[in-house]
């Protein structure tokens, strides 16, 4: 049986940092739509720090709830910070999740990750 | 407001059938077996309950009805029980692609015991491929399962046909059908249908849980698969659910009653709410067979560039609810046989969402349900990576 905590409900309602970023310094795409959990996480970077992300799903409640939660966590964050978040720091703040939802929970932070190494490899830095 | 479309899940129980199960709880409360007055009372009843079903599937016997707990262990007792009773004659038993989870597992639980399991495919509507079953056969084929209505697509099997094909072969193959969700809907008939072995569930039809039959046609060769005291029936030993018994027979007498009103309304409604689903919502795939081919009490879609749990979940804070096909709602995590069974793909499986109805559907409740679907879709839409035009 699949049950969501409230946390989870609430950011899956309405999740936080939804939507694009025109002109972002950094994008990146990850999951696969056969996997049936796909997302694109949208960051802009001042002085080696999040000023501002973004992220857009197609996927679970769950999938939908962390990406929700992870952007609200490293939002302001320095990218070094933000490396060092982990899936089970976005459960234990949505007051955890069904078992078999863990590796939606990680696509969030994977996505994360990807996308801060897009930004770290590309000629051009804020 | 709350609407329930997972109707082919399970139905509630209406006021006549609780009325009837409170009888016999509180007052007719005996069990069948006993000298004295009231248990004989029981028996009769039992017996005269056994008579009204046999009739509703045009059975010979009333003795070719035993109670069971609901479809699991009608499909349990069917396949099972004929399935060791005749491995002197084959190990081969043969099922459709679109059974429910209960007979695949128990053709699982087969596989260990030593029997072989063809499954036969569906065509792209989730109609079985009579051709391909026909192949399927071997001379030490002892059974063949076939699902009365595809559960999660609504294809109407053909059932006749199989029964022909069946009976054409030179050695005896039992033919079981799975009829949950056929039986109470439309009609049925085992002697045309040429039908040995039939499985119903109470609650599927506004009956209460926990309680259905299984139709043995005389002379099948069936071992028990639970053993007991004998009570009423040395096939299903144990006392007799008879407040339930009780309340499945009223709620089949009602669904019968109204049978063929309730099958025009349905699909009108159905036709109704596939129109303005395909008209109003871009990207979307009926899953399954249209017109009477389809069961009128199903409506599948996939909705593209979405996630169906996160539909159904949404679509559950708006008051609507529904099943879905996607691998995410699944504890197995496993995108939905069928619509892989069908020639979908993945995404498919993923964006499909399961409308049922019931008999007392309206289209009030079908307006409300496309209102609140065409929001969630859109939603979704908006946040999801994925867009048409990309």
């Amino acid at each position: 049986m699949l049950k969501y905590t409230e946390l989870v409900l609430d950011h899956f309602k309405n999740p936080r940092n939804l939507g694009r970023i025109e002109n972002a310094d950094a994008e990146a795409t990850e999951g696969s739509v056969a996997c049936g959990d796909m997302m694109t996480v949208y960051l802009k970077i001042e002085d080696n720090r999040i000023v501002d992300i973004k992220f857009e799903s197609y996927g679970c409640a769950a999938n939908i709830a962390t990406a929700s939660m992870m952007t609200e966590v490293v939002k302001g964050l320095t990218l070094e910070e933000a490396k060092k978040i982990t899936w089970r720091d976005i459960v234990e703040r949505l007051g955890g999740l069904p078992p078999v939802k863990y590796h939606c929970s990680n696509l969030a932070i994977d996505t994360l990750r990807k996308a801060i190494e897009v930004y770290e490899n590309s000629p051009v830095k804020r | 407001m709350k609407i329930f479309l997972d109707n082919c899940r399970t139905t509630r129980v209406v006021p006549e059938v609780l009325e009837e199960i409170k009888k016999y709880m509180l007052e007719k409360f005996a069990r069948p077996d006993g000298l004295y007055e009231s248990a004989q009372e029981i028996y009769d009843e039992l017996v005269e309950a056994r008579k009204f079903f046999a009739k509703t599937i045009n059975a010979s016997f009333e003795d070719e009805i035993v109670f069971t707990s609901g479809a699991t262990e009608s499909n349990n007792l069917a396949l099972l029980g004929v399935a060791r009773a005749n491995r002197k004659k084959g190990n081969h038993i043969v099922i459709s692609a679109l059974e429910h989870g209960s007979v695949m597992s128990i053709a699982e639980a087969l596989k260990r015991e030593g029997f072989e399991i063809s499954v036969v495919p569906v065509d792209g509507e989730g109609i079985l491929r009579l051709d391909e079953l026909e192949k399927s056969l071997r001379p030490t084929t002892i059974l063949v399962s076939i699902i009365a209505v595809g559960h999660f697509v609504g294809s109407i099997m053909p059932l006749k046909e199989v029964g022909e094909i069946l009976s054409r072969q030179d050695h005896k193959i039992y033919f079981h059908t799975d009829a949950a969700e056929m039986y109470a809907k439309m009609p049925m008939d085992v002697q045309k249908m040429k039908i040995d072995l039939l499985s119903v569930s109470g609650h599927k039809f506004h009956g209460p849980k926990g309680v259905g039959f299984l139709y043995v046609r005389k002379g099948t060769k069936i071992e028990p698969i639970m053993f007991g005291a004998e009570a009423f029936d040395k096939r299903r030993p144990g006392g007799e659910n008879v407040p339930a018994i009780m309340g499945m027979r009223r709620a089949a007498e009602l669904a019968f009653e109204h049978l063929d009103e309730t099958y025009k309304k349905l699909r009108e409604l159905q036709n109704y709410f596939i129109s303005r689903v395909e008209n109003e919502i871009e990207h979307v795939v009926l899953n399954g067979p249209r017109g009477e081919k389809r069961t009128p009490y199903n409506v599948n879609f996939s909705f593209s560039f979405i996630e169906g749990e996160a539909i159904s979940l949404a679509l559950s804070m708006e008051g609507v609810e529904v099943a879905t096909g996607s691998a995410c709602a699944s504890e197995s995590l496993e995108p939905n046989y069928a619509i892989l069974a069908i020639g979908g793909d993945h995404e498919r499986a993923h964006g499909s969402i399961r409308f049922t109805f019931n008999r007392f559907t309206t289209k009030e409740e079908v307006d409300y349900t496309i209102e609140k679907l065409k929001k969630v879709v859109h939603w979704l839409r908006t946040i999801s990576p994925l867009k048409a035009e990309r």
